[in-house]
């Protein structure tokens, strides 16, 4: 089809439909053209990241080419990303303070992060290689603790927007301080269900189905397996032992079966609210930790290096 | 199974209690959820900051307050998540921290401080028994006595003031002169703007004679045009900027990028093939340590000995002088290839019967100038034999030897004394000093021998191997018998010691005439008896055995026959003490040869005509141009040790085992042998200079690779020019 007859029909050339798909991808990508998203904001402030991090490359290579240390420079702008990066623990123990927001904090906690692991990368050449962690005893636990730090932040970041989801799908959300209040209500609400039965072979079956299998379900703290990785797996094998009870069942009985299996999902669903919230809890709290030990000894090994450099 | 929350029951189930302490560590033992049971009510105050239960402070206190103690029953407070948590924090930190101080309080420190493994040249060295755990032999500035144990375990010296340069060319002091350790290239900076403007010379030139478009390869703008100039002054470079210590025993300390080179060069190259300036003289055209002419031997030298010959083996191949198989490389600078092979493999088969014929008249040591009458009568006891028409030349040695006991005088102009003004008052009181000196020198070389002579040699610039070599040769008895011949016997009367020598000239002198007939008859005439019967055996049978040794022994000592393996001989013709050189590398000629260079001037015309004027050492001057005598990388000029270069990786490649494939010779052979054969040779090549296009098919950064540092070094100061006086950082035990 020649240009005239093109023009004439207004279909696109295939490098016109290349621009436009490619503008298209752009404008999604960044959110252009519409409010100013979360999305939007999120591209944007990863391109600002990256551009930083291109610019600081370009100058460290400049420093390295005209014979200078560029792991100095490389290794202050470290140490003032960790400091900035602690300084959210700071402003959420001083919340009086018009220190900004919380949620400003926590983007510019994010991306100072995400700028960091690029300025270690160059502070560190021999990543590139494959050297993930120092040789020296120092040199390697401050890369330990690098990586660890940086990959619970970088689980910190996917589980503060997956675990908030999940909590939600699993109804009412309890605080985790009265989660054990919680579940001795549950226990005793068993109790009274299994006391309020008046059918003797009711109270033999289920009260014998009780003994063996919903005391010990209700009385006892979910496993460290569970607490790591939830699943359904206990939950059903007890509504499954339940759902067996029926047959030898009356209606009471059954309707009295019907309420248990009612306890143990609501049992079970407090479970999951615990462990999650336990996960996101003990994330921070080694997070943190484990930040406060990165920074002492990231201090530690600048003045050692500080010490020692020559030029 | 889902987790909706439409799946869910409405349960009745209790609401939770309201009076929660969530943000502090400890609550109540009796809340909601730290009890098994329903107990007692929870206290309002809640527990302290401390973890206590207000109750029972009060309770002690106060025991008569039933009303409370029926409501609210003392608990033991539990800790809250955010009370575990801060237990764990301080746990973890408390651990920490501890494990820091221990740590940094222990002989440990070195081994956690250090970032990384030495290179395995360093840890060879530095992790050995000897210096076990020292980082202070490289790092002088661990000092303080904040470093806790790192004093106790030998981690700290004395000598903090040492930077790590300084410590590195206490080691490295063989390579690096310790003024120029900083400097770019350990160079001047007079040095550097001198090879700068002979670079820039060179590239205009060729620029010139090239071709436009590799002008414009050159200029044209490129990644490398944005190499930035150099951050640091180029007399303030410290090792650490291109030596990166602690990053493995695999580290290549020596690996440097080319934008790091090219940082300070105000030209920048790219790519080797692309942009790198053509050769403007390479092989370098240096004066050569042995004259040896490629062209002419090759077209003129061996086609004429084949000729001759007849013998088709007699052919010309680089490889019998040059190839070396198997043997390594034993110095930074001398190539195996480059180096020849010695004398005796190379050369014995043309030059040595030629070389022991020109060498067979050999120096002298002491020769008696032959003066006029009213010069030798003014000297004591002057032979009758050395006087006379004025007549003989002034051995190099001796003209040495003299000028060194007396440097005030000057008998270079007496050194042919058949051209001396003998009108001249002064020319003739030149030569009574001569003759004076020339005396003395031997009757103290005669009482001293050795000693005298090694001292003397000294004196005129020898070394101390060269002078107790020279010195070692020389037999003093021999010294002894001649100056017994020519200047007589001891005599305590005379002036210096020594009586006349002839008999029949003293005995005018004598008052008992009958000595001098007693001896007469008791010597010449036993004598004359003895070997007239043995004349006549001999003039009757012709058996070659019967010798005739009056007349052998009044005849001139014979050295060609006699002495035709070498050493030194008296030739009373020339009144003179001779050394007859045994052969190629003879000692004796060699220590005369770095006695003149040392004494005069090494590359000067005066002691090219000097050596050349005696036929022995012309003999060896005319290979061996210059001293040293082979080639060393000490004395290689700038030039050399900026580039290198080492045949032994190409000869795996088969069609560079043809030496010709790179070396083409020059067909000029008229300049090149006229230059040998002038006064003092010149700077020449034999071969075509190479072409960049030759090493460009290889090196190129797929195959052979192009960097900067595969063809050039860093470090070219001159050692021994800039001796070092660092010494070496011991580690503290």
């Amino acid at each position: 089809m020649s240009s005239i007859d093109r023009r004439s029909s207004g279909e696109l050339s295939a490098s016109q439909k290349i621009r436009s798909s490619a503008v298209q991808a752009l404008q999604q990508m960044s959110g252009g053209g519409r409010a100013y998203s979360f999305r939007r904001r999120r591209v944007m402030s990863m391109l600002i990241v990256l551009a930083v991090l291109a610019a600081v490359t370009v100058v460290a290579a400049w420093m390295h080419t005209a014979l200078l240390h560029s792991g100095v420079m490389t290794g202050w702008m470290l140490m003032s990303c960790l400091v900035l990066l602690i300084l959210i623990g700071v402003r959420r123990r001083i919340p009086v303070l018009p220190l900004g927001t919380m949620s400003t904090w926590t983007q510019v906690h994010i991306y100072s992060g995400a700028f960091s692991i690029g300025v270690f990368l160059l502070h560190v050449p021999a990543i590139m290689s494959g050297q993930f962690i120092a040789s020296g005893y120092l040199e390697g636990s401050l890369s330990v603790l690098f990586w660890f730090v940086s990959g619970s932040g970088v689980y910190g970041i996917i589980a503060s927007r997956r675990l908030p989801w999940r909590l939600t799908q699993v109804g009412e959300q309890v605080r985790m301080d009265q989660i054990p209040w919680h579940r001795e209500q549950l226990s005793l609400a068993v109790t009274r269900e299994i006391h309020t039965l008046t059918n003797p072979s009711a109270i033999a079956v289920i009260g014998e189905f009780h003994r063996r299998y919903l005391n010990p379900y209700f009385i006892r703290k979910p496993s460290l397996l569970y607490l790591a990785m939830p699943s359904s797996l206990r939950r059903r094998r007890v509504l499954a032992g339940l759902v067996e009870l029926n047959r030898y069942l009356e209606d009471e009985g059954c309707r009295a079966s019907g309420r248990l299996a009612a306890l143990v999902r609501r049992r079970d669903d407090l479970d999951y609210q615990y462990a999650l919230q336990l996960r996101l809890r003990v994330w921070v709290m080694l997070h943190s930790t484990a930040s406060i030990m990165l920074v002492v000894l990231a201090i530690i090994h600048g003045l050692l290096a500080m010490r020692f450099v020559e030029s | 199974m889902s987790r909706s929350s439409a799946d869910r029951e409405q349960l009745d189930l209790p609401s939770p209690a309201r009076l929660q302490y969530p943000g502090k560590r400890y609550q109540c033992g009796h809340a909601p959820g730290a009890r098994k049971n329903s107990g007692p009510t929870p206290c309002p105050l809640g527990p302290t900051a401390t973890g206590e239960c207000p109750l029972a402070r009060l309770c002690q206190s106060d025991a008569s307050a039933s009303d409370t103690k029926k409501q609210l029953t003392p608990c033991r407070p539990i800790a809250t998540w955010a009370g575990r948590r801060r237990r764990f924090t301080v746990a973890v930190l408390l651990v920490f921290a501890l494990a820091l101080v221990a740590i940094f309080g222990t002989p440990l420190t070195p081994h956690v401080v250090k970032p990384g493994e030495l290179s395995s040249a360093h840890a060879l060295i530095l992790t050995g028994d000897l210096t076990i755990g020292s980082c202070t032999v490289c790092h002088g500035n661990v000092s303080a006595e904040s470093w806790l144990a790192m004093r106790e375990a030998g981690h700290v010296s004395d000598s903090e003031s040492h930077t790590m340069t300084q410590r590195c060319v206490a080691c490295h002091h063989n390579h690096i002169p310790e003024n120029l350790a900083t400097s770019a290239h350990n160079l001047t900076a007079e040095s550097r703007v001198a090879i700068l403007d002979q670079r820039h010379e060179i590239l205009r030139s060729v620029q010139a004679t090239t071709s436009s478009i590799q002008t414009v390869s050159l200029s044209r703008g490129a990644a490398r045009d944005w190499i930035p100039p150099a951050a640091i002054s180029a007399d303030a470079v410290a090792c650490s900027v291109c030596h990166r210590e602690h990053h493995g025993s695999e580290a290549d300390l020596k690996t440097i990028a080319d934008a790091r080179c090219q940082t300070c060069h105000s030209q920048k190259f790219g790519s080797f093939a692309d942009s790198h300036p053509e050769f403007s003289n390479w092989p370098i055209a240096t004066q050569p340590a042995i004259a040896f002419d490629h062209a002419r031997h090759a077209k003129i030298h061996f086609p004429k000995t084949a000729e001759t010959a007849g013998a088709a083996s007699v052919s010309y191949d680089c490889r019998a002088c040059h190839a070396v198989p198997g043997a390594s490389v034993t110095s930074s600078l001398t190539d195996p290839i480059v180096t020849t092979l010695p004398f005796e493999i190379a050369c014995a088969a043309c030059h040595d019967e030629s070389l022991k014929v020109q060498i067979a008249t050999g120096p002298a040591l002491i020769e008696l100038p032959i003066l006029p009458i009213e010069v030798a009568q003014q000297i004591e006891s002057w032979p009758a034999a050395a006087t006379g028409s004025p007549d003989g030349t002034l051995s190099l040695w001796m003209l040495l030897l003299l000028q060194a006991e007396d440097p005030a005088s000057d008998f270079t102009n007496m050194a042919d004394l058949s051209r001396v003004d003998w009108r001249s008052p002064q020319n003739q009181a030149m030569a009574v000093r001569l003759a004076t000196a020339i005396r003395q020198f031997s009757i103290k070389l005669s009482l001293d021998g050795q000693t005298y002579l090694r001292t003397a040699a000294r004196k005129a610039g020898a070394d101390e191997p060269t002078a107790t070599a020279f010195a070692r040769s020389f037999p003093t008895q021999l010294m002894r018998d001649a100056v017994a011949e020519w200047f007589g016997k001891p005599n305590p009367q005379a002036a210096d010691g020594f009586a006349s020598r002839s008999p029949r000239v003293a005995a005018s002198k004598f008052d008992d005439s009958d000595l001098l007939v007693a001896d007469a008859a008791s010597d010449e005439d036993d004598l004359l008896l003895d070997f007239s019967g043995i004349d006549s055996d001999d003039a009757l049978s012709n058996e070659p055995a019967e010798v005739d040794w009056e007349a052998e022994i009044h005849a001139r000592f014979d050295a060609a026959r006699s002495q035709s393996l070498g050493g030194w001989y008296r030739d009373d013709l020339t009144l003179s003490v001779r050394y007859r050189g045994s052969g190629h590398g003879d000692a004796v000629l060699r220590s005369l040869i770095e006695i003149t260079t040392r004494f005069i001037d090494r590359r000067s015309e005066e002691s090219h005509a000097l050596l050349k004027s005696q036929t022995a050492t012309a003999a060896c001057i005319a290979c061996h141009t210059r001293l040293p005598w082979r080639v060393s990388d000490t004395h290689a000029n700038i030039r050399d040790r900026l580039t290198r270069f080492s045949h032994r990786p190409h000869l795996d490649i088969a069609a560079l085992q043809n030496c010709q494939h790179c070396h083409t010779e020059s067909t000029d052979i008229s300049t090149v042998g006229s230059e040998i054969a002038g006064s003092l040779p010149q700077a020449h090549s034999d071969f075509h200079p190479l072409t960049k296009a030759a090493c460009a098919h290889c090196h190129t950064p797929q195959a052979a690779g192009d960097h900067c540092t595969t063809c050039h070094r860093y470090h070219v100061g001159d050692v021994h020019a800039n001796t070092t006086t660092a010494s070496s950082v011991e580690p503290v035990r």
